[in-house]
């Protein structure tokens, strides 16, 4: 009823306002929808966008020197000993091109997976392995701290191994010799209690879940707080110069996803980084 | 007949790609007409643009620790360096791109480049022809 008037509020009026309001409603469902389309695509072209300059500029740079050697090699009197280091920068700058090729490659296959069921502990096996030499050459002990008997795990074993070694590649590098780097493994299932709350890499499960982690310990210096949050850019490195093409973790994170898994990395309070790599059983 | 030593035109190449100043060098070097000295990390530059006195910097753009941008503003601030050209030479602009002249004040090549187009790029910047 209306307190001014004392008259009840046409019904029929009231439908045509509820019409009217429903209306503009659906009228700014629509727009919304539009603009997020709108957003999702503009998103999409500025990340093309951005990965083409990537990939422009990690090309760019052995192509040039590549074209330069190739005029000197026609033109000039160089010396044969310059010629011949020259050739090595060649040959170093077609390795590279090809690398870089070959990383944005794996970052855009195709999101088939080989999945069977395995055991992580035999996949880090075949990891250990394929780092030791790496390793020895850097004077880095890798010290396993894994715990046996985890659940086996749905994986396309050779991509997770591609991963998992790119990781473990990366905490080699970041340790200087005589130093270590640390592997642990572990499972729990997730009970929406205490360790779990508002921890960001556990977001992405579910209350029930059983979970088995990697981590990949380092004794580096650590990634600083500016870079922390580009870490998984494509293109973006914190290694020197030809050391790296900026792909690697965005592979590593790229894989991890597709397998349901969530990878992220964080600096320790004593130093160097832990990189976690989480699967659901 | 090539120029003396002291004739020869001084350019500093400032670039982390150390297999592309070599190169660069190398070519420029067989020229005879070029004093070229090469810098591998952004933050030596100054110091060496102060002890080489370069007729012409050659700088790239995106390196660790300090970018071209920076680079150039540094040796700009130096009293006797700061008329000498500095020229970006880099891979974040495409060939068609060239040719609309500044990055952020500076003009620039894009890399991969051509021996030719590097000297032209030099002896404009000298007032001279190649």
């Amino acid at each position: 009823m209306n307190p001014t008037t004392g008259e009840s509020p046409s019904p029929s009026r009231s439908n045509e306002e509820l019409l009217e309001a429903y209306r503009e409603l659906e009228q700014s469902y629509h727009d919304i929808q539009t603009m997020q389309a709108q957003l999702i695509e503009s998103e999409k072209l500025h990340s093309v966008g951005r990965l083409a300059a990537g990939v422009a500029h990690e090309l760019k740079n052995p192509l040039a020197v590549l074209r330069m050697g190739i005029e000197v090699l026609q033109h000039s009197n160089a010396s044969e000993e310059a010629k011949k280091s020259l050739l090595d920068d060649m040959l170093t700058a077609a390795d590279r091109a090809d690398f870089v090729v070959r990383e944005l490659l794996d970052y855009s296959a195709p999101r088939k997976l080989s999945l069977a069921q395995h055991n992580i502990q035999d996949v880090l096996d075949r990891t250990f392995t394929l780092a030791s030499a790496q390793a020895g050459a850097s004077g880095v002990r890798i010290v396993d701290a894994r715990t046996p008997g985890l659940p086996p795990l749905h994986l396309d074993a050779n991509r997770v191994q591609h991963a998992l070694l790119n990781l473990l590649v990366n905490a080699i590098q970041a340790t200087q010799s005589g130093g270590e780097v640390v592997v642990r493994t572990s499972s729990k299932t997730l009970t929406g209690l205490g360790g779990n709350v508002g921890d960001s890499l556990m977001d992405r499960f579910r209350v029930g879940d059983t979970l088995v982690m990697v981590e990949i310990e380092d004794r580096g210096q650590g990634i600083a707080s500016d870079k922390m949050s580009r870490i998984f850019e494509p293109f973006f490195t914190t290694k020197p110069t030809g050391k790296g093409t900026g792909l690697g973790l965005t592979v590593c994170k790229t894989i991890i996803e597709m397998h349901g898994g969530a990878l992220a990395l964080r600096n320790r309070v004593e130093g160097g980084v832990v990189a976690t790599v989480v699967f659901r059983v | 007949m090539n120029p003396s030593a002291e004739n020869k035109v001084r350019v500093l190449l400032v670039d982390d790609e150390s297999g592309f100043t070599r190169t660069v060098k190398l070519a420029l070097d067989s020229t005879g007409k070029y004093d070229v000295e090469e810098v591998n990390e952004a933050t030596e530059a100054v110091a060496a643009a102060k002890r080489f006195h370069p007729h012409i910097v050659f700088c790239d753009i995106v390196m660790p620790e300090m970018d071209g941008g920076d680079v150039a503003a540094a040796i700009r601030d130096v009293p006797s360096l700061s008329k000498v050209p500095i020229i970006f030479l880099t891979a974040i602009v495409a060939e068609h791109e060239a040719g609309r002249g500044m990055i952020g004040g500076f003009p620039f090549l894009p890399k991969p480049v051509s021996l030719e187009r590097l000297m032209n790029c030099i002896e404009e910047h000298m007032g001279r022809p190649s």
